[in-house]
């Protein structure tokens, strides 16, 4: 069993959910509220907690680490966190929900009983979480996913729309992989109808009418409101942001050090570097001037050398001439015998 | 009853007898609840109809083709409902033990997606400690260096667990591959191309026979086309690193592929692998080596132990944590030369290991920023003795060794880029003889519990130092000046007081001392229980340097102490100085008399001690000095 949420961190949300159920609608909001939350409160420690958790896995929940709620106080759970946010319809989560400190802050998303609605710090109406999946899914997976459904024959091939509900016991990420291939989706789950928006799936009611959401903007604009509530909370409750930035300063002073000393080490190491360099350059410089000199001479001995097969070409040519004029011819048979004469 | 954490995901393509084996071991050797689903690849020899029909408590599923091993995990892990998956190889034999190791380390390591054992092979030698990938794109297995807890490129899904939220954000096994081999080295990748990490946990063990189940020249054909696969892929990631093929013939590119995912590299030398329990400065070691470590626990921290002193015994306490543990280098020239360029940091403790060790090593590391960190000034002490000598031929050894030691020392202060010493006073001395090198001041963290006992609970003097089993050391010293010029005339004013001597190794004239009036204890496993109970640490130390760790521990306990001016340097005891150092015997038992018979005195000493300890010798003032440190050697504040 894996254990409580434990880890520091500047502060902690927990996020309620119904993530221990199988549908898209238990398992998105609650991931997308989590990531959207930690890029804004970063360091801080984000808990996905259900009635069940962990008690009840399922295919579906994708092996995210879901904690349960069952079994743990109003008390302890205030304790835990900073903040909590409640996105699940569940009636036990609701109503321990109700139950927890007065001072504890919580945040509801969509439709609540009246009685969290008023105890809660603010109400998110909406829109759907699932149309900000960006910090949730990578879209290149998405792909590939579709490829590996189709190669385990899990998936038609060919172009198909979804008009049903997808099969209960399927991965979250594979549930999105599905609808994204998908030539056209009917649906009556808004949830279904918000991840096809994210993922420019054409999406329809089966009474054919078009689904509406707000601006993203709102939905990103209550999550900063959310943020801040964690904040300002943390500071309230003599939490450590004026530490925070002050260690924040310190480090930021370190990194700028270290950054400093790096620099300094590049050009260290740029001017080991050169110092070799330079004197490789030098030699070559050398080698290529002493190169150009023995080339020279060779030139030079070149030239020399034709010059003097030229002249001992010509002098040969001269005795070869010599020795074919008629004097030298006629008198070779005198020459024979007068040199035999002496013998 | 609670769930299980845990899916074993195997995949079958004939051989059923090692399934059947594999998963026979599985069962005797774990010992928490698990599930089990094997995928059968479409086996021509019906070991998929065979499983489906006998395997009990087990999912198996048939595909209707071979698409191999890939393919066969991602079908598997689509049915598993746990947090954990677990990849293993039908060859695989689990071992005693093996299992919760890596279900521990992830838990402490949310950071981590995937952790494997070390696969060995059935004569027990390392087959593979984690693989590098080289940019020629092929893999090898990491079979050399020492063991220990590290990061790793890439670790063979033979045996590999793996968060399964973190297996499905990367998507799985890519299908682009052929049915085997590549397969989870493109895992690796996209696991850290979103973030995650994985790592080799040496604390798990399996045994790999590798079986395979294509021939030799099918094997060879895979490989080939998996492997352009697999370089297609990856472009940018291979881009930077050297290549696999040629390995052996480039020695030093086998380290850095090894160490390519480290944030930094830095190699510690010192005399031995520290024993903070044994003294002789071994706990400040430490305490800088835990620094380095916990900076970043990706970074690479090679300690490297001159001596192999206990090496055995205390090595794999360190390697657990990260560090890799080197030691009975004969050749330190050599050494460094097969590690060629390797290194960001080399950090040098003690003069003599500048000289013999970290002189040598860095020639083949010039890219290096070197650190000369002083526990203490070496050339002191036989200074001091040189003071205290009489006779003549020793003054001139005293003499000369300091003279030797001081050249050591300025060389080493010269030689370094950054110096660390243990107090202000050691640090002007450095600054003066070495302008050139940056000079830090990192003494030692105490924690301060948030209660300590008062007087009421506390009794008897208690002499606390390791002796090293040899004579004439400063503790050796000290503790006979104690037993011979102090507790006899503090005896006569307090007929019962007793003196208990704490510390490790204590020589045979430390040994001899043993009676009815002191009692030498030895080493203890933790001295805090005796320094809290005791009423007066006692240490009247002619001849040291730096700050002595013993005061520093007695003042985290609460245990005013008296000593020398030797004893006392660098320990910022302000107004408590008056009452806690005295010069000679005589007046080390005026005052060890007056904090024995004077409540509100001592009470305020201990008060006063305390704060000095959390002001100067906090955990949190030695993280800050630190991270200076670091900072000086251009390594960042660590996530």
């Amino acid at each position: 069993m894996p254990g409580r949420s434990t880890q520091s961190g500047v502060g902690a949300v927990a996020i309620w959910t119904s993530a221990d159920q199988p549908d898209l609608g238990d398992q998105l909001p609650g991931r997308v509220i989590q990531q959207e939350l930690l890029a804004r409160l970063p360091g801080w420690r984000m808990s996905l907690f259900a009635t069940e958790g962990w008690r009840r896995p399922a295919v579906a929940d994708g092996g995210v680490v879901i904690e349960p709620l069952r079994d743990r106080t109003p008390e302890e759970l205030a304790a835990a966190a900073t903040l909590t946010v409640v996105c699940t319809a569940d009636p036990y989560a609701l109503d321990l929900a109700a139950r927890l400190d007065a001072t504890h802050p919580v945040v509801a998303f969509g439709p609540v009983p009246a009685n969290l609605a008023t105890r809660a710090a603010f109400v998110v109406p909406g829109p759907n979480p699932g149309l900000l999946l960006d910090r949730v899914i990578d879209r290149e997976t998405l792909p590939v996913r579709v490829a590996q459904l189709r190669q385990l024959s899990e998936m038609p091939v060919r172009d198909y729309e979804v008009t049903a509900e997808l099969p209960e016991n399927l991965v979250f990420e594979d549930r999105l992989a599905m609808l994204s291939a998908a030539r056209r989706v009917v649906t009556e789950d808004e949830h279904v109808a918000a991840a096809c928006a994210w993922l420019g799936v054409a999406c329809r009611r089966p009474d054919g009418s078009a689904f509406e959401f707000a601006p993203v903007s709102v939905l990103k604009a209550q999550l900063d409101r959310i943020a801040e509530l964690a904040e300002h909370t943390l500071a309230e409750q003599g939490g450590d942001l004026t530490t925070r930035m002050s260690v924040l300063a310190e480090e930021n002073h370190a990194l700028r050090q270290a950054h400093w000393q790096l620099r300094q080490r590049m050009l260290v190491e740029r001017q080991r570097l050169a110092e070799p360099l330079g004197q490789a350059w030098q030699e070559r410089d050398d080698a290529n001037a002493e190169a150009a000199r023995v080339s020279a001479e060779n030139v030079e001995l070149t030239r020399r050398n034709e010059e003097l097969a030229a002249r001992l070409a010509h002098v040969e040519q001269e005795l070869v001439n010599w020795q074919n004029t008629k004097l030298v011819r006629w008198t070779r048979p005198l020459r024979d015998v007068y040199g035999k004469a002496r013998g | 009853m609670t769930p299980p954490r845990i899916t074993f995901v195997l995949v079958s393509y004939g051989g059923r007898d090692l399934v059947v084996r594999c998963l026979e071991l599985l069962a005797k050797h774990t010992t928490v609840p698990y599930r089990v689903i094997v995928a059968d690849s479409a086996s021509p020899d019906g070991t998929g109809e065979w499983l489906e029909a006998n395997l009990t408590g087990a999912t198996v599923l048939r595909m209707h083709e071979n698409l191999g091993f890939g393919a066969g995990c991602n079908l598997a892990v689509r049915h598993a409902d746990t947090e954990l998956l677990c990849f293993l190889n039908a060859d695989i034999e689990v071992t005693e033990g093996w299992l919760e190791p890596l279900l521990a380390f992830l838990d402490a390591r949310p950071e981590v997606a995937a952790v494997s054992p070390v696969l060995v092979n059935p004569d027990g030698s390392v087959q593979e400690a984690g693989s590098v990938i080289g940019g020629d794109g092929w893999c090898r297995a990491v079979d050399f260096g020492p063991l220990f807890t590290r990061e790793v490129d890439y670790a063979s899904a033979a045996c590999l667990v793996v968060r399964r939220a973190a297996f499905l954000e990367v998507g799985g096994f890519s299908p682009e591959y052929e049915i085997a081999y590549f397969e989870d080295v493109d895992l690796m990748l996209s696991l850290r191309a979103h973030g995650w990490q994985t790592w080799l946990e040496p604390a798990s063990r399996v045994v790999h026979e590798r079986h395979g189940s294509s021939s030799s020249a099918r094997a060879t054909e895979l490989m080939r086309l998996n492997h352009s696969t697999f370089t297609r892929r990856w472009p940018d990631e291979l881009a930077t690193r050297s290549p696999v093929v040629g390995l052996d013939e480039h020695p030093h590119r086998k380290w850095w592929l090894r160490d390519q995912l480290a944030p930094y590299r830095v190699l510690l030398i010192d005399d031995r692998v520290p024993q903070p329990d044994r003294g002789r400065g071994d706990g400040r070691t430490m305490a800088v080596v835990n620094a380095w470590r916990e900076a970043d626990p990706r970074a690479r921290v090679t300690f490297f132990a001159v001596s192999p002193d206990r090496a055995e015994q205390v090595a794999p306490a360190l390697a657990s944590r990260g560090i890799e543990v080197v030691w009975g280098v004969d050749d330190p020239a050599h050494w460094s030369v097969e590690r060629a360029g390797l290194y960001d940091v080399i950090v040098v403790f003690r003069p003599h290991n500048f000289a013999g060790y970290g002189e040598p090593i860095a020639r083949a590391q010039p890219q290096a920023v070197k650190v000369y960190d002083a526990e203490a000034l070496f050339h002191r002490r036989p200074e001091q003795h040189f003071g205290t000598a009489t006779d003549v031929r020793e003054r001139r050894a005293w003499a000369v060794q300091a003279d030797v030691l001081r050249q050591q020392e300025v060389d080493a202060f010269t030689w370094a880029d950054v110096a660390v010493c243990v107090s202000e006073e050691e640090a002007h001395w450095v600054r003066r003889v070495a302008p050139g090198s940056r000079v830090h001041v990192a003494c030692y963290p105490a924690v301060v519990p948030s209660t300590v006992p008062g007087r009421e609970s506390r009794r008897d003097i208690v002499f606390f130092g390791g002796f090293d089993s040899t004579p004439r050391t400063p503790n050796e010293f000290a503790v006979l000046e104690l037993a011979e010029e102090v507790l006899p005339p503090l005896r006569e004013r307090h007929p019962d007081l007793k003196l208990r001597v704490v510390g490790a190794d204590p020589s045979p004239a430390v040994l001899a001392l043993d009676g009815p009036s002191i009692e030498v204890v030895g080493k203890v496993p933790d001295p805090r229980p005796l320094l809290e109970s005791a009423l007066l640490h006692v240490v009247p130390m002619r001849y040291g340097a730096g700050v002595k760790i013993k005061f520093v521990d007695s003042m985290a306990a609460g245990l005013p102490f008296v000593t020398t001016p030797v004893g006392g340097e660098g320990l910022h005891l302000g107004w408590t100085a008056r009452h806690l150092i005295g010069a000679s015997p005589a007046e080390q038992v005026e005052l060890c008399h007056k904090l024995l018979t004077d409540p509100v005195l001592w009470t305020e000493i201990q008060q006063g001690l305390l704060e000095i300890c959390r002001t100067h010798f906090s955990p949190t003032v030695f993280r800050r000095s630190m991270r200076d440190v670091l900072a000086a050697c251009a390594i960042p504040p660590g996530a």
